[in-house]
């Protein structure tokens, strides 16, 4: 399996930094080119959101491994029987949350069978992000580290 | 099919429901005659008055504090739900009374303060049937009656920090056949008992003669029918204030507090949606 070191993140980000409208999801994959892979999520608050959530679905042919919460408090669980996982960083309660990239959640998959799934296999499915003048959908992207 | 929905009457008619907190609390739905003086009120007023759901509830302090709802009309079938708070140091309240024309007992639901303590459901006729349940938490009956004798009580509540418990189904079978309901009373009806600081309070009524009702969606407390995480955004916004539209109070301990954040945290971790 390759290795796939996650301090980097943050440099990658910085690269493509861009002006944030909404909070956003990053959801970053080393294994567009099928088989096993990591994946790291990230969150970057809007200056108002103060609770987050992220529910991601996952291709079929991965099958979920592990789950590890990057920071305390952080919910990073699997979905069981639904081919989803769950990240919701920890609330703000009455605070914003950091509009620093952050990552929150790691979560390790594998392939079913040992077949390849294209792209990241991972597709965003349910995004909030909630504040005090209501909630919205956050931005997303699932991102192929392996192809940047 | 007809509704019945506790405490939000003037909001409802105005389409004010899930605005800011600027209507009062009503019982102006229950078109019977109240007993006592029963109090439609929020968290906010002071008194305090829980809520289950929405912004308003109904509390009663001492026995005979009740409103009434004559809609019912000789019906041979009928559902009711409704919330309620068991806030009794000590005794029995009737927190819920159907009768027919005549004014007789058709179903009788009430709270036996104890260690644990019950709900009792009765219906002429039959031996009632008894569903544990523990003082100042809050619990959704739902009933579901024939007039040919039967009742089926639906009980869950006192939920705590994580998913809730599995609901208590009783039946009460063999009742006298033949009965009709013309009106229903909520809140301390009967029974002699002394208060706790809140007193029984009961929220979320609805009647209907067949169709199943269904409970709310506990947790969701920005009344998205959905368990996600801007419900603890609304629960913070409560903690400061600003009361939530939906099902703030998780743990259903009659308190909204951090602890509900924290229950819905735990929800969400146990990929829970309504619940």
């Amino acid at each position: 399996m390759k290795t796939f070191t996650f301090v980097s993140v943050a440099a990658i980000l910085a690269a493509f930094a861009a002006p944030v409208s909404a909070g956003q999801f990053e959801v970053w994959s080393d294994g567009a080119k099928g088989g096993n892979r990591t994946v790291i999520v990230s969150f970057a608050g809007d200056g108002h959101t103060q609770d987050a959530q992220a529910d991601i679905a996952f291709d079929p042919g991965l099958e979920f491994v592990a789950a590890s919460a990057k920071v305390a408090g952080s919910v990073c669980v699997e979905l069981k029987g639904k081919n989803m996982v769950r990240v919701v960083p920890p609330s703000g309660a009455g605070s914003a949350l950091s509009s620093k990239q952050t990552d929150y959640c790691a979560f390790s998959f594998r392939s079913r069978g040992g077949k390849a799934v294209a792209g990241t296999g991972l597709t965003v499915s349910f995004t909030e992000c909630a504040g005090a003048s209501g909630s919205s959908n956050c931005e997303s992207n699932a991102i192929d580290v392996s192809e940047k | 099919m007809k509704i019945k929905n506790l405490a939000l009457a003037t909001a409802a008619l105005l389409g004010l429901v899930g605005a800011p907190a600027t209507f009062a609390c009503s019982i102006a739905a229950w078109n019977g005659t109240p007993g006592g003086t029963p109090v439609a009120g929020r968290p906010t007023d002071s008194p305090s008055v829980p809520r289950y759901s929405g912004q308003c509830g109904l509390r009663a302090a001492t026995s005979g504090t009740f409103v009434t709802d004559n809609t019912p009309t000789a019906e041979a079938a009928f559902r009711a739900r409704f919330y309620v708070y068991t806030g009794l140091t000590s005794g029995q309240a009737v927190v819920y009374r159907a009768r027919n024309a005549a004014n007789a007992d058709q179903i009788t639901v009430t709270y036996n303060q104890g260690s644990p303590g019950t709900f009792s459901f009765a219906i002429p006729g039959a031996t009632a049937q008894t569903v544990p349940a523990i003082t100042d938490r809050w619990y959704a009956i739902e009933l579901n009656w024939a007039a040919a004798g039967t009742l089926t009580a639906t009980v869950r509540g006192a939920s705590g920090q994580g998913a809730a418990p599995a609901e208590t189904v009783v039946n009460v079978t063999g009742g006298t056949a033949g009965g009709a309901i013309d009106t229903a009373q909520l809140g301390w009806v009967a029974g002699t008992g002394v208060a706790s600081a809140r007193g029984i309070v009961a929220d979320a009524y609805e009647s209907r003669r067949s169709t199943a009702i269904g409970r709310l969606c506990r947790a969701d407390a920005n009344g998205s029918n959905s368990v996600t995480a801007g419900d603890r955004t609304a629960i913070t916004l409560e903690l400061g204030g600003t009361l939530a539209a939906g099902q703030p109070d998780c743990n259903e301990d009659g308190n909204v507090s951090a602890g509900d954040r924290t229950c819905v945290t735990n929800l969400l971790a146990a990929g829970a949606s309504c619940n």
